[in-house]
C-alpha cells in the first residue's frame, strides 16, 4: 500500500472513532480539560502515523489511541502543577478508561447545551465529536474560519464556567437536544458530500459516519422520533447515488451525466422505508420535506423526466419551515426546471439576502447556468469568473472550470460564425 | 443497565417538531445562521441546462421562444451536456 494511501486510511479511521475516544477521555478528565483533551488525541494521532505503517495496525486500534491519549493528558496534567498532589485521574497506573458505545451520544449531548447559542452547539459538536476543522464547519455555515473558530473558543469557554458536567439530557431536555444532533448529522453528511478541503469529489467515511449514528438514532427507542427517521430516509437518498455520482477519473458527474442504474438500490429500498416510517407522527421537519425532494429526483427516469412541478411546491413548502438563501437558491433552480429559465432568474434576483449570495458560489453557479441557457453567454462568463474568484472546493472548482473552458468554446464559435449572439431575454 | 438502556425502557419521550403555532405563524425566523446542505438541485445538477455551440444556440433560442416550456429545452440539452462531459474526459 502507498504511504498516501495509508495515511487516507487511517485518517479516515481516526476521523471514524474521533467522537468515542474523546468521549472516554471526557467522561475520565471532565468538560473543563476539554482544550487539553483534544490536544492529546492529536497527538495520538500523529504518533499513531509514525508508528503505524511500520508496526502495523494494532488489533484494537481505538484502545491504543485511548491509552495514548490518556497517558499524554497525565503528562500534561503533571506539567500544569507539578506540586499539586496526584488524584486518582492523575495516577498513571490506573487504566486508560474503557470505551463505551453510549459515550458517544452522551458527548453529542453535551456538546448540545441550552447555556450556548444554538450556532455554537452545532460548531462545537462537530469539532468535538466529529473533528472537523473550523474551516470545513465555516463552509457548512456558509461563513467564515475566524467566525468559527471564535465561536468554538467561546463555546468551550462557557461550558468550562458553567461547569457543566458528563452526564445525560433529563428526558424532558431530550427532544430539544436531539433536533441539534440531527442538524449536525446533517451537516456531517453534507460535508462528506460535498467536501471543503479534500481533492476527492467525496468524502465517504463521513457520509458513513452520519448514517451510522442516525440509524443508532432510529434504532433506540428514546430517539426513535419521526424526524429522526426523516433523516434517516434523507441520508440514504442521497448515499444511494454516491455509486453513480463519482467518474473513473474521480471527478465529479453531474445529475444528467449519471447512469442511474449504478445507484445503490438497497439504500434507495431503506430510504423509501424510513420514509413512510417518518410520516407515522403528526409533526413535519424540514428533514421530512427535503426527503420528499430527494425521493422524486430517485423516482424520475432521467434528470429532465422528473416531476419539477411537485418538486417546486415541496420547495415551497421548506420555505415556511426552514427559510433560507441555499433554499431559495435551489428553489429557483426547481421552479426554472418546471417554468423556465426565465421564472428562476425572477426568483434568484428576489432573494434579500445579495450580500451573501454574491459570495455563494451555488448561487453564483446557478445565475450563469441560467444565463447560459438563455442565451446570455456574456453574464454566464461573468458569473461563472465569479464563482470562481470564491472559494469551493477542489472538485466543485474543477466542475466550474470545465463548464467555464465550456463557454470560452461557445464564445469562439459565436464569433467564428460571425453571428451576433441570441438573446432571448 | 446503561443510560440509554434506562430510557428505552421508561419509554418517555415525546418529540414537538411543530412547523406552525395554533395561530398558524411561521415559528422559523429568517436572518438566523445558514446552514447548507446536500441539495440536488445546484449541486448535482448544474450544468443540467448548457449550451456549447453557435448551431444549438440559435436552434435552442428558436425552440425556447416558441415554446417556453423548459421540457423540450432540458430534452434537447441534456444530451449535450452528456457529449461535452465525454469530450472532456478525452
Amino acid at each position: 500500500m502507498r504511504t498516501d494511501d495509508v495515511i487516507v486510511a487511517l485518517d479516515q479511521r481516526f476521523r471514524s472513532c474521533h467522537g468515542r475516544v474523546v468521549a472516554a477521555l471526557t467522561r475520565r478528565f471532565g468538560v473543563q480539560r476539554f482544550a487539553l483533551i483534544e490536544n492529546a488525541v492529536q497527538d495520538a494521532y500523529v504518533r499513531a502515523l509514525e508508528r503505524w505503517p511500520h508496526e502495523g495496525t494494532p488489533a484494537e486500534p481505538e484502545r491504543w489511541l485511548v491509552r495514548v491519549a490518556h497517558n499524554a493528558m497525565i503528562g500534561a496534567l503533571r506539567r500544569e502543577a507539578p506540586m499539586r498532589p496526584l488524584d486518582a485521574s492523575h495516577d498513571v497506573s490506573v487504566d486508560p478508561p474503557t470505551l463505551d458505545s453510549d459515550d458517544e451520544l452522551r458527548l453529542m449531548f453535551l456538546c448540545s447545551d441550552p447555556a450556548l447559542p444554538r450556532a455554537a452547539q452545532i460548531a462545537l459538536m462537530l469539532n468535538v465529536a466529529f473533528g472537523l476543522t473550523a474551516g470545513q464547519i465555516a463552509t457548512a455555515f456558509v461563513t467564515d474560519e475566524r467566525t468559527v473558530a471564535q465561536r468554538l473558543v467561546r463555546a468551550k469557554k462557557r461550558l468550562r464556567d458553567e461547569g457543566v458536567q458528563f452526564d445525560v439530557p433529563e428526558a424532558n431536555a431530550l427532544p430539544a437536544r436531539l433536533a441539534t444532533m440531527l442538524d449536525v448529522l446533517y451537516i456531517v453528511f453534507s460535508e462528506g458530500f460535498n467536501p471543503t478541503d479534500d481533492d476527492a469529489a467525496l468524502d465517504t467515511g463521513l457520509c458513513n459516519e452520519a448514517l451510522r449514528l442516525v440509524r443508532l438514532l432510529t434504532e433506540t427507542k428514546a430517539t426513535a422520533v419521526p424526524a429522526a427517521f426523516a433523516l434517516r430516509a434523507l441520508l440514504c437518498f442521497h448515499a444511494s447515488r454516491v455509486p453513480g455520482r463519482v467518474a473513473d477519473d474521480g471527478s465529479l458527474l453531474l445529475m444528467p451525466e449519471q447512469d442511474r442504474a449504478r445507484w445503490d438500490s438497497a439504500l434507495l429500498s431503506e430510504a423509501f422505508t424510513c420514509l413512510n416510517d417518518a410520516g407515522s407522527g403528526t409533526e413535519l421537519t424540514r428533514f421530512h420535506i427535503e426527503a420528499a425532494i430527494a425521493a422524486c429526483h430517485a423516482l424520475g427516469t432521467t434528470y429532465a423526466m422528473t416531476d419539477w412541478a411537485r418538486i417546486a411546491d415541496l420547495y415551497d413548502m421548506l420555505r415556511q419551515c426552514a427559510p433560507s438563501l441555499v433554499v431559495d437558491v435551489n428553489r429557483a433552480l426547481a421552479k426554472a426546471m418546471d417554468s423556465g429559465a426565465r421564472v428562476g432568474l425572477d426568483e434568484l434576483d428576489a432573494i434579500p439576502e445579495r450580500e451573501v449570495l454574491g459570495r455563494y458560489p451555488y448561487a453564483l453557479a446557478a445565475y450563469a447556468d441560467l444565463h447560459a441557457s438563455l442565451g446570455n453567454l456574456d453574464e454566464a462568463r461573468a458569473y461563472l469568473d465569479r464563482a470562481l474568484a470564491n472559494q469551493s472546493s477542489p472538485a466543485q472548482h474543477a466542475l466550474l472550470k470545465r463548464k467555464r473552458a465550456a463557454l470560452d468554446e461557445t464564445h469562439a464559435t459565436v464569433f467564428a460564425s460571425d453571428r451576433p449572439g441570441a438573446r432571448l431575454s | 443497565m446503561t443510560w440509554i438502556q434506562g430510557l428505552r425502557d421508561s419509554g418517555r419521550f415525546m418529540g414537538s417538531y411543530k412547523l406552525h403555532d395554533q395561530t398558524g405563524r411561521r415559528l422559523t425566523i429568517r436572518g438566523g445562521e445558514v446552514i447548507d446542505g446536500p441539495f440536488i438541485e445546484s449541486k448535482d445538477a448544474i450544468g443540467g441546462i448548457f449550451i456549447i455551440d453557435a448551431a444549438s444556440l440559435d436552434e435552442a433560442a428558436e425552440i425556447a421562444r416558441s415554446c417556453p416550456c423548459l421540457d423540450l429545452q432540458n430534452g434537447y440539452m441534456e444530451v449535450r451536456v452528456i457529449e461535452v462531459g465525454r469530450t472532456d474526459a478525452h
